[in-house]
């Protein structure tokens, strides 16, 4: 059996909007929006680089139906550029660009095929006049696909590295839309590898026999797309298991720095820790460009103050300087106050009985509580037209901690304390 | 109780504090107040600077103080002392420094719970009846919330308002509505700007039907053009091939031969001035006379030379060494004949040595031969002296003649000068004279009467020694000492001459020889020259020789340097005649290059060149326009097969042609520039990212709001909580209370699960609310409200003291019995203090047992 060597990536998301950037800072907005481009034209580098013999690409090359040119013409001369060197590319259509959302009018180099959704296909790979691998996939036809694709894939030759691609939802039912299938069923194809495409972080469900990856997106785009994102270089040797090593090609990068007020009594200190947690962070990112989100935490004589002057946003103003003094590399995303005023919690709960059955309350809240607080804020989203599903579910906590804390500060603040 | 300063008490102390009831009577004014405030202070700090109220600051200025002495309730003695404004002022506890938080610990009371419920003044009561039911509950369920005097009511309504400001489900005025507005607006420009790829395919489908327009004009317009500049082309092609072919020749190729040329004329001429020189310079080597043998010669000719003088000096020598030679040899011979005889065998020993100590001898012989003669004459002389006496003065007196003389002298020249005194000194000179001289003459006369007869004899011996003397050294006897004397001094000078003698012939043959060497070198040296020139004297033939020698030396250096001359002249033709040939080949190489005679053909073979160039040059911008018109891949062939067929149009039509065409490239630059717009201008993808920007927005108010929702929830909750747990026991402890101050009046208290409101139970079960209450009723209500707290709270931590500040002022008779009653039945296991002004209450206290408390 012949070896080959491909690059495996999905979830290009090309033009997405970055979530969860609460500001228009120009600049910011500007590396943003270059990102997702700058992170395929990575994958292209990489491919050009180590001579691979195709790239696959397991859907969501496009976050959405309303791509823009530029994301169609930027595709199409990145996959020229593949061409010119006679590396193959092999597209599956996910559901954030089901295969009816192509548009004809910006059309493709000869070196790509994307698969046709109606059932899989399976493609044979040359190079130099002899046959290489055999690659089959099979699309999305519409955003929604409820069906076992998976299933569907069968190995037509064994006499080549069986590769199967495609977008799909594996092992997780609470997600039916995406092509939801059991690991099981994938190793019934009797495929040397699935490359998958839909989860946006990197993930091998198994190594081999055969190898179940996902490479995750190459570019987050919301800050719960923290941590490195990049593509799969994979080598297939003789029919042995594949070699598979990740690439990191993005180019911006989520991170929250969490920052304690306790015990810090002047700004100026508050600022001097935040620039030794950017500095700490900028060696762990290795020169990329990242988004700070800001945390302050705990309780302190900063408190009132933070808030006040966040609210008005001179503060912001002034984080987002030592931020963004600290490297041109780094942006203030936003700045999230979980802090509180300097008391002792403890003694006032045991001083009052109000208050120690306030804090008693907080944590006691069950999940229909959780609930009641959540459709909260259903109804705003629902009043704005925000898919609920977007919602982290992990920032509930905060809620509470928040709400305990206005409480409290109510309390106290009525009191005279 | 001891208070050292705080407010208007000094260094007072309340005695007879004890458990139970205790009461202090005072008018108004008196401090009770103050007193109060005293005990919530040592309990709990005194209050900063900052603090708003009455900080009871002592009268006499001093800081505040004073102890408390407490009785826990398991009977352990408590002193709290504190002292001071810092820091709630310095505390003690049993005389140990402590800090508030053991104290706090020990109370497990906060200050706000005893000030609201330990601590009860007639103001709070008096408050009661202004406010509403929500109120009243409030500050009936707030007190037990150690919360001050808050309203939660209050609270809930700023987190109300707050969340309001952010987002009001059915409102417009919030901040989230303002965002999805926002939001909205991008939402529909989003939807607009997905109209861009259709009118990206628009403007493709344009952009075609225009391409294909445009290439038919072009190709009209270019027809028309490309006929004239055809026929130029070919017209230009014809004249080329007009011209003869030759080689490609440049200026350069000219101005190298031109060069070449000039080089060569110079270098002949170079050649010509050389041979000149050469033959000049052998006339001159052939007039330069020398005498070849004379440079052998050298070394004699230098000899010569430096003999001239010496030989001119030596030659005078030998006639002068001669003359002495003769004379020195006559002086020796005629000193021999002298001294030959005094040998005794006549000839002169000349083995003979006369030697220092003969010579010596001979002197002592003389000396004493001498010495016997003077002895001699001596005797012989006084003999004669005596005769010659008598005859003639005796010679001693000759220096008496002499002043006699100079006597005689002086008296003549005193008389012819004529002076006495000179006279004088002549007639004094002679008479001491005249005395010396008759003394002497008589004095002598009788010694050399007796010394002749020994000194013969001696004279005799010195003979005899002399004359053996003589004979031992071959002597004649009769010789004298000093006749030896003179004959060893002739002998020595004779001895002398002879020395000398030989030396001078030394000499004079030495010199000798060296003249004949000086001849024989000459000779040698004379051969070289013509004899005529020669003089008959040696020393001027030298001059002669030596004068004409430097000449020679001087016409041999000149030869040299003329054939040097020569010799590197022939180098230089050599070199020159070389060049020469070089440069001829060369110059005949260019001429064969180019197929030329001379320079002229040269010339107009560049001429033909240059014409040909600039054809070449027309004909290739004819070829570019010709490509410019018809595509630069299009070759001249097929330039020709579209032309052939093609008849022409006029001028005109070309002008219209391209007007056509200007006017569809507009058309194609608009759609062109409209359609790089749509591409680069990525509109869609920046609205979607400021989209997703207000989305996020909304998301973080949501949040927000959320938590002013979940802050207002968490407090409800709690109310619910500490209404359900802590206030049935309250409600329950209460309930009791209020049934005995009301005398039975009431006997419960309700608290409906659905309502904020109290009812009060009467004794007939009618429920009444907390509004429908007397004043007097609802005071009483408080009060057992507050007493339930306590006894609620005092479950778990020690007891704490009540202090009453005329909180029964307002009861009637009857009601103030039950309350005293109540109170007193309240302070079983507890102490209180009741503060009044009231004389009735005083005494109605004291009656039913109260301690009478006195400051002192």
């Amino acid at each position: 059996m012949s070896s080959v060597k491909f690059i495996h990536c999905a979830d290009l998301h090309l033009g997405s909007p970055f979530k969860g950037i609460g500001n228009s800072n120009p600049e910011l907005a500007a590396a943003l929006a270059a990102a997702t481009f700058t992170a395929f034209e990575n994958i292209v580098v990489l491919a050009l680089e180590r001579k691979v013999d195709f790239l696959l690409i397991a859907g969501d090359v496009f976050d959405n139906a309303d791509r823009s040119l530029k994301s169609r013409l930027f595709f199409r001369e990145q996959l020229e550029k593949l061409d010119a060197e006679d590396i193959k590319c092999f597209i599956v259509c996910g559901n954030h660009d089901p295969l009816s959302s192509w548009s004809r009018s910006v059309g493709l180099p000869g070196n790509t095929f994307i698969f046709d959704s109606a059932k899989p296909q399976t493609r044979i790979v040359e190079r130099g006049g002899l046959e290489i691998a055999a690659v089959c996939g099979m699309s999305f036809g519409s955003a929604k696909v409820s069906a076992n694709l998976a299933a569907k894939f069968k190995r037509e030759r064994s006499d080549l590295p069986a590769i199967a691609l495609l977008h799909a939802n594996i092992d997780n039912s609470s997600e039916e839309n995406y092509a939801p299938a059991m690991l099981a069923d994938l190793e019934k194809g009797n495929f040397d590898y699935w490359a998958l495409g839909h989860v946006h972080s990197f993930a091998v469900l198994k190594s081999a026999f055969p190898a179940v990856v996902y490479p995750g997106c190459p570019q987050g785009t919301s800050p719960r797309e923290t941590g490195v994102k990049g593509c799969c270089l994979v080598e297939i040797k003789n029919g042995s298991a594949p070699e598979i090593k990740d690439f990191a090609v993005d180019v911006i990068r989520y991170a929250e720095l969490e920052i304690s007020i306790n015990g810090v009594k002047t700004f100026e200190k508050l600022f001097a820790l935040t620039n030794a947690a950017c500095k700490k962070l900028a060696a762990e990112n290795g020169g990329r460009q990242t988004v700070v989100r800001l945390k302050f935490s705990g309780r302190g004589v900063l408190n009132k103050e933070l808030r006040a002057e966040t609210a008005n946003g001179e503060l912001t103003e002034h984080f987002e300087q030592e931020v963004e003094a600290f490297s041109e590399m780094f942006f203030l995303n936003r700045i999230e106050l979980a802090t509180g005023d300097d008391y002792d919690l403890e003694e006032l709960t045991r001083n009052s009985g109000f208050i120690a059955d306030l804090t008693a309350c907080a944590e006691e809240l069950d999940e229909e509580d959780m609930e009641k607080i959540k459709q909260a804020v259903m109804e705003v989203y629902k009043k704005c037209r925000i898919d609920a599903k977007s919602f982290d579910e992990s920032s509930l906590p905060g809620i509470i901690e928040d709400a305990k804390r206005l409480a409290l500060d109510k309390l106290l603040e009525g009191s005279g304390k | 109780m001891q208070i050292d300063n705080y407010g208007k008490y000094s260094d007072r102390s309340f005695e007879g504090l004890s458990r139970g009831v205790n009461v202090l009577f005072g008018p108004n004014e008196h401090g009770k107040t103050t007193l109060l405030e005293f005990v919530r202070r040592m309990l709990f700090g005194f209050p900063p600077g900052t603090y708003r109220k009455n900080r009871f600051e002592p009268v006499n200025g001093n800081k505040p103080g004073g102890r408390l002495v407490c009785e826990l309730d398991s009977g352990e003695e408590l002193i709290i002392e504190r002292s001071g404004w810092t820091k709630g002022g310095a505390l003690k506890l049993n005389n140990i420094d402590a800090g508030q938080r053991e104290l706090s610990d020990l109370l497990r009371a906060g200050e706000s719970f005893y000030h609201n419920v330990y601590g009860i003044t007639i103001e709070e009561l008096y408050d009661i009846q202004s406010l509403n039911g929500e109120d009243i509950k409030n500050r009936i369920y707030g007190a037990g919330l150690d919360l001050g005097g808050i309203s939660l009511a209050e609270i809930k309504k700023q987190l109300q308002v707050n969340a309001d400001r952010i987002f009001k489900p059915g409102g417009h005025k919030h901040l989230i509505h303002a965002l999805n507005e926002k939001r909205k607006a991008y939402e529909q420009q989003i939807k607009n700007g997905a109209e861009d790829l259709k009118r990206y395919e628009e403007i493709a489908a344009e952009q075609e039907k225009l391409d294909r327009d445009r290439e038919i004009l072009r190709d009209r317009i270019k027809k028309i053009s490309g006929l004239n500049e055809f026929i130029d082309y070919e017209n230009l092609n014809g004249k080329l091939k007009n011209i003869p072919g030759t080689p490609v020749i440049n200026e350069d190729d000219i101005e190298e031969y031109q060069e070449i040329a000039t080089e060569l004329k110079t270098v002949t001429a170079k050649l010509a001035e050389n041979r000149a020189k050469q033959l000049e310079l052998q006339d001159k080597f052939k007039n330069t006379r020398i005498n070849p043998a004379l440079p052998g010669l050298a070394p004699e000719i230098s000899v010569l030379e430096r003999s001239s003088e010496r030989y001119r000096a030596d030659s005078q020598r030998v006639g002068e060494l001669a003359g002495q030679i003769d004379r020195l040899a006559k002086e020796t011979d005629g000193a021999s004949a002298n001294i030959a005889s005094l040998w005794l065998e006549g000839e002169i020993s000349e083995d003979f040595n006369f030697t220092l100590e003969f010579i010596s001898e001979i002197n002592e012989f003389e000396q004493d031969f001498n010495d016997l003669r003077q002895k001699r004459i001596t005797a012989d002389a006084l003999l004669q002296q005596q005769a010659h006496r008598q005859k003639t003065m005796p010679g001693n007196l000759l220096p008496l003649v002499f002043i006699g003389i100079l006597d005689l002298l002086m008296l003549a020249a005193g008389i012819v000068v004529n002076s006495l005194v000179v006279i004088a000194i002549a007639v004094l000179l002679a008479v001491p004279a005249v005395i010396a001289a008759a003394q002497s003459f008589s004095g002598d006369r009788d010694e050399d009467k007796n010394k002749s007869g020994p000194l013969e004899k001696k004279a005799a011996e010195i003979e005899t020694q002399w004359m053996e003397f003589l004979s031992r050294n071959g002597f004649r006897d009769t010789l004298a000492p000093r006749d030896l004397l003179n004959c060893a001094e002739i002998y020595k000078n004779r001895l002398k001459n002879r020395n000398d003698l030989a030396a001078l012939k030394k000499e004079l043959e030495n010199k000798k020889l060296w003249l004949a060497e000086v001849d024989r070198t000459f000779e040698k040296v004379a051969t070289a020259f013509d004899k005529k020139i020669l003089a008959a004297d040696i020393l001027a033939n030298i001059e002669i020789v030596s004068r004409l020698f430097r000449e020679n030396e001087k016409a041999v250096e000149e030869h040299g340097k003329i054939a040097a001359e020569m010799k590197k002249s022939e180098a230089a033709a050599a070199l020159l005649k070389n060049k020469t040939e070089t440069l001829e080949t060369a110059a005949q190489a260019i001429l064969d290059r180019f197929k030329a005679k001379d320079l002229k053909d040269l010339r107009q073979i560049l001429a033909y060149c240059r014409e040909r160039d600039k054809l070449n040059e027309e004909l290739e911008k004819s070829r570019k326009r010709l490509r410019n018109i018809f595509g630069l891949n299009t070759g001249i062939d097929e330039i020709r097969f579209q032309l052939e067929n093609f008849s022409g149009e006029n001028a005109e039509d070309k002008e219209t042609l391209e007007r056509e065409l200007a006017e569809l490239n507009t058309q194609y630059g608009v759609l062109k520039q409209e359609r790089r717009n749509l591409v680069s201008g990525d509109k869609l993808t920046a609205l979607q990212n400021e989209h997703e920007c207000s989305v996020q927005q909304i998301r973080d108010y949501a949040l927000q709001w959320a938590g002013y929702r979940a802050a207002e929830f968490l407090i409800n909750r709690a109310v619910g909580k500490y209404e359900r747990e802590r206030q049935p026991e309250v409600i329950s402890r209460a309930a009791g209370i209020f049934s005995k101050l009301t005398g039975g009046a009431y006997v419960n208290i309700r608290k409906p699960a659905d309502s904020d409101d109290l009812l009060l139970v009467g004794a007939n079960g009618a429920a009444r609310k907390v509004l429908e209450l007397s004043r007097a009723t609802r005071e009483q209500l408080y009060l057992a409200m507050r007493m339930g707290l306590v006894e609620q709270y005092e479950e778990k931590t020690e007891s704490l003291p009540l202090v009453f500040d005329d909180i029964l002022v307002n009861f009637d008779k009857s009601r103030l019995d039950l309350a005293v009653e109540a109170i007193f039945e309240f302070a079983r296991q507890r102490q209180i203090v009741i503060l009044t002004c009231h004389q009735n209450i005083h005494s109605l206290l004291l009656k039913y047992g109260a301690a009478d408390i006195q400051a002192k």
